[in-house]
C-alpha cells in the first residue's frame, strides 16, 4: 500500500496538501488542469523534490527519505524517456546498472522485456529510428527490468494517436495483472484512464486559500 | 562538477581581488605627484571615444547593405563567399595587421597600384590606419549578425509584400529595419566596447600622443614611463566608460548566438532589377576584396621562400616555444574550467541573479585592461620576470579566452537538463551520469570550446607585450618585433607559421576530442 500522510509542498505563492492511501496492485488515475500540481504530486513521490513536512510509506517502510533511485518506483515520462545517444538496449540497461555493468543473466532479463513489449530484435536500433509508440513500449521496457513494484505514469500519452495509445494501454494492463504493479496515472485527459483505473483522484484547487489537494472520486463515480 | 565550478570562481574572484590589492598597495606608497595630466587624459578619452565610435559607425553603416545585398542575390558561390567572410572573424589581429600593411601600407599594393596613376597614398597611419583596420575586423562581423536576422523573416513575410507591391526601399522600412532596431544597440555597443579597448591595431597604427587610447596609453605608462599610478588612473577611467557600455548591452536581453550561417532560398524579388542588381554585386565585390586582399597578401608572404631562413634563429625557436607552453596550458586549463563553470551556471538555472553573477565575472575581462590586472598580479608575486612573466600571461590568457569558450559550450550543457530526472529516477549520478549521458551529448561543443581557446591563446597578443623577456616570448610578440624593425619578409613567414599553429590546434581538439569514437 502507498501511503501519504499530510504530505505539504509550498510554491512561493501556493501550497499543496497531499493525503491519501492506495492499495497494492490499484492504478489511481489523477486529473487535473496542466498547472494544477499533477505532476508536482509525482516529483514528490518520486524524490525530485523534497516535501516540506509528511511522510511518504509504501508496505509500512518509510521512502521519503530515500534518494530517488533508490525508492521502489520506476518512472514513465511524458518525453525526455529515453536517451537519444544510446541504443535501446543500453537504455533499457541502464535501468539495470547506471554503470551499464551487464551480467549474462542482466542481457537475458533486458532480451525478455523487448520481447514482452513486443519490440524483439530492436535492441541495437537508435531512439530516433523508432516511432513515437515504440520509444514510449523502450521506456516501458526499462521499466520493467527495474521490477520495482510502484509505476508512476506521467502523460505518457501525450503525442501519440489513439491506435497507438489502445495498444500501448493493453500492454500496460497485462503487465499490472501480471507484476500486481501499483500505479499513479496523470493525465489531463480521461478518456486515457478508461478501463485501467481502479480509482480517480482530482486536483482540487482552492483559489481562495492558496491551497491545493488530491480529492478522491467516489467510487461510484468511476 | 559543480564544487569545481566553485573552486575555478572562488579563483577567479581571487585573481581579480590579489591584483587589486597589489595595485592599491602599490599606490599608497607612490607618491601623490605622479598624478595624471588632465589635458593629456581629456585628449586620450576623446581619441579613444572617437575612433570606437567611427569604428562603429562605419562598419554598420557598411554591414547594411552588404547584408541586403547578400540576403537577396543568389548566385554560385555564395556560401564560399561567406566563409572567406568569416576568416576575418577567426585571425589573430597581429597577423591581420600584416596583411593590412601589405595591402594599404606606404609600400603596399594598393601604394603601386596608385603610383600608376601617379597619385601618393600615405593613409595607412593615424586614425585612417585604426578605422581600416577596426572596419575589416567588425564589418563581416556586424554582416553576419545582421543577416542572420534577416535570415529569420519568415518566407511567408516576403510573399505578402510581393502580393501587396512593396519596393526595396518599403521592405527595408518594414520589414528588415524593425528587426535591425532591435539588434543594433546591442550590436554597435558590442563593436565599440572591442574597438574601445583594442590594442595591438591602436599600437601599431597609432603613435604619438595624437593617436593613443586609453588601453595603449595604459600599457606606455607601464613599459616606458614605469609609472603605475597614471596607469591605474587610465584604467579607472576605461573601465567606467566600459562599464556603462556593457550595460547598456546586457541589459537589453537577447544575446546574438554564433550559429551557423545557413543560406536560404529567399521569395523576395527586390534583386532582380538590373540596376539593382548591378549595385548590389558592385557592393559585394567590394567586400570580397576588403576581406580578401589583407588575407591573400598573408599568404603571399608566406611564399617568400628566401625568409624562411628565419627558422633557423634562436629567436624563432624561442618563440615557438613560448606559444607552445603557453597555448597548451592555457587552453586546456580554460577548457576544464569553463566545463565546470558551465556547470555551476546550469545548477543555476532557478536563480536568475546568481547565474547573471557568474556571467559579468567571466566577462569582466572584456572591460578590465589586462595590463592593469597583470601589473596588480606582477607587483604580488614580485618574483623576477622569469618566473612570474610565463604565469601572468597564462592567467590572463584564461581569463581572456573564458567568455568566448563559454558562448560554444554552454548551450550543449544546459540541454543536458532535460535528462536530469531521468538520470536521477536511474540513479545516474557522478561520473556515470558525465560518462554515459552528458559526455556523448557535449563532446562536440566541448571540443570546439577547447579549439577555440586553443586557437585563440596561440594567436594573443596583449600583455606578452609587457612580459616578454630575452627568456620568454611568444610567436605573436616576435612577429610585432619584426614588423618593428621593418623585417617585413621574416614578419610574413612568422604570420603564416602562426595561422598553421592555430589551425593545426583547431583541428587537432576537434579529431583527437571530438570524434565519434573518442572515449570519455
Amino acid at each position: 500500500m502507498l501511503k501519504l500522510d499530510k504530505v505539504i509542498f509550498n510554491y512561493p505563492e501556493f501550497q499543496f496538501n497531499f493525503d491519501f492511501e492506495l492499495a497494492a496492485g490499484h492504478c489511481l488515475g489523477i486529473l487535473g488542469e496542466s498547472g494544477s500540481g499533477k505532476s508536482t504530486l509525482l516529483n514528490l513521490i518520486a524524490g525530485f523534490l523534497p516535501p516540506e513536512s509528511g511522510h511518504i510509506y509504501f508496505d509500512g517502510q518509510r521512502i521519503d527519505q530515500l534518494k530517488a533511485h533508490e525508492r521502489p518506483l520506476t518512472i514513465l515520462f511524458q518525453e525526455h524517456n529515453l536517451f537519444n545517444h544510446l541504443t535501446v538496449y543500453q537504455n533499457i540497461g541502464l535501468g539495470i546498472s547506471p554503470s551499464l555493468k551487464l551480467t549474462n543473466a542482466n542481457q537475458k532479463t533486458i532480451y525478455d522485456a523487448l520481447e514482452k513489449v513486443g519490440l524483439p530484435n530492436m535492441d541495437k536500433r537508435l531512439p530516433e529510428s523508432l516511432s513515437g509508440g515504440q520509444r514510449q513500449r523502450v521506456a516501458l521496457a526499462r521499466c520493467l527490468v527495474r521490477s520495482r513494484p510502484i509505476l508512476l505514469l506521467d502523460e505518457p500519452f501525450s503525442g501519440l494517436n489513439s491506435e497507438i495509445k489502445t495498444e500501448v494501454k493493453a500492454l500496460l494492463m497485462q503487465l499490472k495483472t501480471e507484476l500486481n504493479l501499483t500505479m499513479l496515472w496523470v493525465t489531463h485527459d480521461q478518456t486515457d484512464l478508461q478501463g485501467v483505473s481502479d480509482q480517480l483522484a482530482f486536483i482540487e484547487q482552492d483559489r481562495l486559500n492558496r491551497t491545493a489537494k488530491a480529492a478522491l472520486i467516489p467510487h461510484s463515480s468511476n | 562538477m559543480k564544487r569545481l565550478g566553485w573552486l575555478a570562481t572562488g579563483i577567479i574572484i581571487a585573481v581579480y581581488l590579489v591584483a587589486i590589492i597589489g595595485l592599491g598597495g602599490e599606490m599608497t606608497t607612490a607618491s601623490e605627484n605622479s598624478s595624471l595630466n588632465t589635458s593629456f587624459l581629456i585628449k586620450v578619452v576623446k581619441f579613444s571615444l572617437l575612433q570606437a565610435f567611427l569604428s562603429t559607425l562605419i562598419s554598420i553603416m557598411l554591414a547594411i547593405p552588404v547584408a541586403r545585398a547578400l540576403h537577396r542575390q543568389q548566385f554560385p558561390g555564395k556560401s564560399l563567399l561567406l566563409s572567406l567572410a568569416g576568416l576575418s572573424l577567426v585571425i589573430p589581429v597581429i597577423v591581420a595587421i600584416l596583411g593590412i600593411v601589405a595591402v594599404h601600407g606606404n609600400a603596399g599594393w594598393l601604394s603601386h597600384l596608385a603610383a600608376k596613376f601617379n597619385l601618393e597614398t600615405h593613409y595607412l597611419y593615424g586614425l585612417a590606419g585604426i578605422l581600416i583596420a577596426h572596419v575589416f575586423f567588425n564589418l563581416p562581423l556586424a554582416t553576419r549578425i545582421l543577416l542572420l536576422s534577416l535570415n529569420t523573416i519568415p518566407n511567408s513575410s516576403w510573399r505578402l509584400a510581393r502580393h501587396l507591391g512593396m519596393r526595396s526601399w518599403d521592405l527595408f522600412r518594414f520589414l528588415e529595419w524593425p528587426l535591425f532596431k532591435v539588434q543594433l544597440p546591442q550590436l554597435a555597443g558590442l563593436i565599440f566596447l572591442l574597438c574601445f579597448t583594442s590594442f595591438a591595431i591602436v599600437l601599431v597604427f597609432g603613435g604619438g600622443l595624437k593617436y593613443s587610447t586609453l588601453e595603449v596609453s595604459i600599457y606606455q605608462a607601464l613599459q616606458f614611463d614605469f609609472n603605475l599610478a597614471k596607469a591605474v588612473k587610465l584604467a579607472l577611467v576605461q573601465v567606467s566608460i566600459c562599464a556603462f557600455v556593457f550595460v547598456f548591452i546586457t541589459r537589453k536581453a537577447s544575446q546574438f548566438s554564433f550559429q551557423q550561417l545557413s543560406i536560404k532560398s529567399v521569395v523576395r524579388d527586390d534583386g532582380d532589377s538590373p540596376l539593382q542588381r548591378i549595385f548590389d554585386v558592385a557592393i559585394l565585390i567590394l567586400f570580397l576584396l576588403w576581406v580578401l586582399l589583407p588575407i591573400l597578401a598573408i599568404l603571399a608572404g608566406g611564399l617568400n621562400f628566401s625568409a624562411w631562413s628565419v627558422l633557423g634563429t634562436q629567436g624563432f625557436w624561442l618563440a615557438l616555444k613560448g606559444s607552445l607552453w603557453v597555448s597548451l596550458i592555457s587552453g586546456c586549463l580554460a577548457a576544464v574550467i569553463v566545463l565546470s563553470l558551465c556547470y555551476l551556471y546550469k545548477s543555476f538555472r532557478t536563480s536568475g541573479l546568481a547565474s547573471n553573477l557568474l556571467d559579468l565575472l567571466v566577462q569582466l575581462i572584456l572591460i578590465f585592461p589586462p595590463f592593469v590586472l597583470a601589473t596588480g598580479l606582477f607587483i604580488v608575486l614580485r618574483g623576477n620576470l622569469t618566473f612570474s612573466g610565463p604565469i601572468i600571461v597564462i592567467l590572463i590568457n584564461i581569463l581572456a579566452i573564458l567568455p568566448f569558450m563559454m558562448r560554444v559550450l554552454l548551450p550543449s550543457v544546459l540541454y543536458t537538463h532535460r535528462y536530469d530526472r531521468l538520470s536521477t529516477s536511474l540513479g545516474l549520478i557522478n561520473i556515470n551520469r558525465l560518462s554515459k549521458v552528458d559526455w556523448p551529448l557535449i563532446k562536440k561543443s566541448f571540443a570546439l570550446a577547447l579549439g577555440v581557446g586553443l586557437a585563440l591563446s596561440v594567436g594573443d597578443f596583449s600583455v606578452i607585450a609587457l612580459f616578454g623577456s630575452q627568456d620568454f616570448q611568444t610567436l605573436p610578440l616576435y612577429l610585432y618585433r619584426l614588423m618593428g624593425a621593418y623585417r617585413t619578409e621574416q614578419a610574413g613567414i612568422i604570420a603564416i607559421i602562426i595561422c598553421m599553429m592555430a589551425l593545426l590546434m583547431f583541428f587537432l581538439s576537434q579529431r583527437l576530442v571530438g570524434s565519434t569514437h573518442a572515449k570519455a
